[in-house]
């Protein structure tokens, strides 16, 4: 576990070195935002007994359109579309943290 | 997942940034065709004013699909995710432009994932990531990326992962072992490529069809019963509720799909996609232009031989996950000859093609991979298999690898992609000029640049080109841009352009702009000379 937990830390490193590397700080600005889309999902379906391959594509790709859909009708609550994007975070981030793991028969 | 498949996968990605990005870190300016900029504009004035919207701003309802027939002019004219996508990656990237575009190369060649997730699960390591790596060099992605219709590659990219999906679901209920989670998930991607392009949707739902029934016929059990039906009813509630709001949009679109049936053509059902005898062949055949089709580029020369020894092997072995694969290459097979019964124009046709390099390079690599497998001894393969993935991975960098890095790299230089100068120009329009301004462009090169023109100034605008007889057509502003004719030595347009511009002069219309040799002249209701 601890060696899993090292390896997607020296992942996560090398990513954001080379994104600082060619992007500057905007590349480690996207990676947040990135971060910020897919990490809900994959806490989230982590908790339903799939792969971590199939977590971290899911995850991915979901992000990236439900939780801009998400900002689209929130933003309609929330004035400020900037302000929206952390309440979306937020709530998906609680969700994610609430739902209890099935990892059977799901 | 193994640690070398999380170091490959890692490395594949940061390739594919790397490679794609290319255009956007030479010159951190705007790129691609007409479409492109209409994407762009979409999220950006969602930025501009912090606030997403449900009818489109005026610079930007003009001049897509004209207009949509059930929602009228200034409606949506794409479900918003993706454009909500830029504008997210604009406020938290910090940028008007580079995270944007970091954005949409990342899902232009997100793709390599999910068709490495749909290989490696239902085959092995190396057949996923030979055909992975081959995707992240997609010579026909990348043409579509640079020219701008994005949308359409990233719903493409979630075919692999719908079959994936529905695969494991189905696999569950015949081990009488039901993982709902799977049910979601397949009809979770199949919503979002509805709300990303109709397009991959269309191959997803055409593929799985034809799966479904096949299995249901090998295995004589039916997907459908009690023990799923609850399930069923909650994801027809859920897509209701995502999918009506917008459904309209496409609904009303002036899109290139027909209803009206007529047979048409009927030797193409012999062919995979002949394009030689189309009419305009090979100039202009309304779709994407003939280098969009140069299989030689898109795969290798030959290629098509080891798609046929894909076939071949998943003919002969007929497990579950072949079926799927077949079943994809039906579905597509089915889609690309919808213009025989009249279905598709040949531009919206052309664009399904966007789903075969994912197909092809999973052929491809499970003809290689499994051919090794079926002509040598376990104990052999072991050895030959990971050196002949070596060899062919050489082989895709040195030559995909290397025409991709060629491609992306001469992307887009001046003067095909906007200035510095004239996206000053455009800065200053936007700061300066009423919203209700209405600009005629003169002198610009490309129609591309113009219309980025128009989405950086956020104002609507004509060039010579442009349909004039729009009755909201009504010029305020004229731009004349001398910009591009001195940086490119164009004595010709420079001319032009000073002729031009004398009519102006002698009138005595206000200069209310004249930097970097672009000048901005405001008129009220003025006519355009030609």
């Amino acid at each position: 576990m601890q060696g899993k937990k090292l390896s997607i830390a020296l992942i996560i490193l090398v990513i954001s070195a080379v994104f600082f590397a060619v992007f500057g700080v905007v590349g480690i600005r996207y990676l947040t935002g990135l971060f910020m889309l897919v990490l809900p999902f994959i806490i989230l379906f982590h908790k339903f007994g799939l792969d971590t391959d199939e977590v971290i594509v899911s995850g991915i790709f979901t992000g990236l359109v439900l939780f801009p859909l998400l900002v689209w009708y929130f933003n309609w609550v929330v004035s400020s579309l900037t302000a929206t994007i952390f309440v979306v975070f937020g709530l998906l981030l609680a969700v994610a943290f609430m739902v209890p793991s099935r990892r059977e028969n799901i | 997942m193994k640690i070398y498949e999380a170091v490959s996968l890692t490395v594949l990605f940061l390739v594919g940034i790397a490679l794609w990005t290319l255009p956007i870190q030479q010159d951190q300016l705007p790129f691609g065709e007409g479409d492109a900029a209409w994407h762009f504009s979409n999220g950006d004035w969602a930025t501009k004013t912090d606030h997403v919207y449900w009818k489109l701003p005026f610079y930007i309802s003009t001049w897509y699909y004209e207009y949509n027939k059930i929602i009228g002019v200034g409606s949506l004219e794409y479900p918003p995710p993706y454009h909500v996508g830029y504008s997210i990656f604009q406020i938290i990237g910090g940028g008007r432009f580079v995270p944007v575009y970091i954005l949409i190369a990342m899902s232009s060649f997100i793709g390599a994932f999910s068709v490495y997730l749909l290989l490696r699960k239902l085959y092995d390591f190396p057949t996923a990531i030979l055909a992975s790596s081959a995707m992240v060099f997609s010579f026909r992605e990348i043409l579509v990326y640079l020219w701008g219709q994005r949308p359409t590659i990233f719903s493409f990219a979630f075919v692999p992962l719908v079959l994936y999906f529905l695969f494991r679901y189905l696999d569950s209920i015949y081990k009488e072992n039901h993982k709902s989670i799977y049910l979601y998930l397949t009809s979770g991607m199949l919503i979002f490529q509805f709300l990303i392009h109709p397009q991959g949707l269309m191959l997803s739902l055409t593929s799985i069809i034809i799966y479904g029934i096949v299995q249901t016929i090998r295995k004589k059990k039916l997907p459908v019963g009690k023990f799923n039906l609850l399930h069923l009813a909650i994801i027809l509630g859920i897509s209701l509720l995502v999918i009506v709001p917008f459904f309209d949009i496409y609904r009303g679109a002036n899109a290139g799909v027909e209803t009206k049936i007529k047979i048409q053509d009927i030797h193409r059902l012999l062919d995979w996609m002949e394009i030689e005898d189309r009419q305009g062949y090979p100039n202009e055949m309304g779709g994407p232009p003939v280098i969009f089709y140069n299989t030689d580029k898109v795969y290798f020369p030959f290629y098509y031989i080891l798609v046929v020894v894909g076939i071949i092997y998943l003919l002969l072995r007929r497990e579950d996950q072949d079926i799927l694969i077949l079943s994809w290459l039906a579905g597509l097979y089915i889609l690309l000859h919808f213009d025989v019964i009249g279905v598709f124009s040949f531009g919206r046709l052309s664009r399904m093609l966007m789903g075969e390099t994912a197909l092809f390079y999973s052929l491809i690599s499970i003809g290689i991979v499994g051919g090794i497998k079926m002509f040598t001894e376990e104990n052999l393969q072991k050895k030959i298999i990971p050196i002949a993935v070596i060899l062919l991975l050489i082989g895709v960098v040195s030559y995909n690898g290397l025409n991709a890095y060629q491609n992306l790299n001469d992307a887009y230089k001046y003067p095909l992609r906007i200035s510095n100068e004239q996206y000053e120009a455009a800065q200053w329009m936007d700061q300066n000029l009423p919203q209700s301004a209405y600009v005629y462009y003169a002198g610009v090169l490309t129609y591309p640049k113009q219309r980025f023109f128009y989405i950086l100034s956020h104002r609507p605008g004509i060039w010579q080109n442009d349909r004039a007889d729009y009755p909201w057509m009504n010029v305020t502003h004229i731009v004349i841009d001398y910009s591009d004719a001195v940086k490119t030595n164009n004595g010709n347009l420079k001319g032009a352009l000073t002729n031009y511009e004398q009519q102006f002069i002698s009138a005595g219309v206000p200069l209310e702009y004249n930097h970097n040799n672009i000048k901005i002249y405001s008129i009220k209701g003025g006519k355009i000379a030609g």
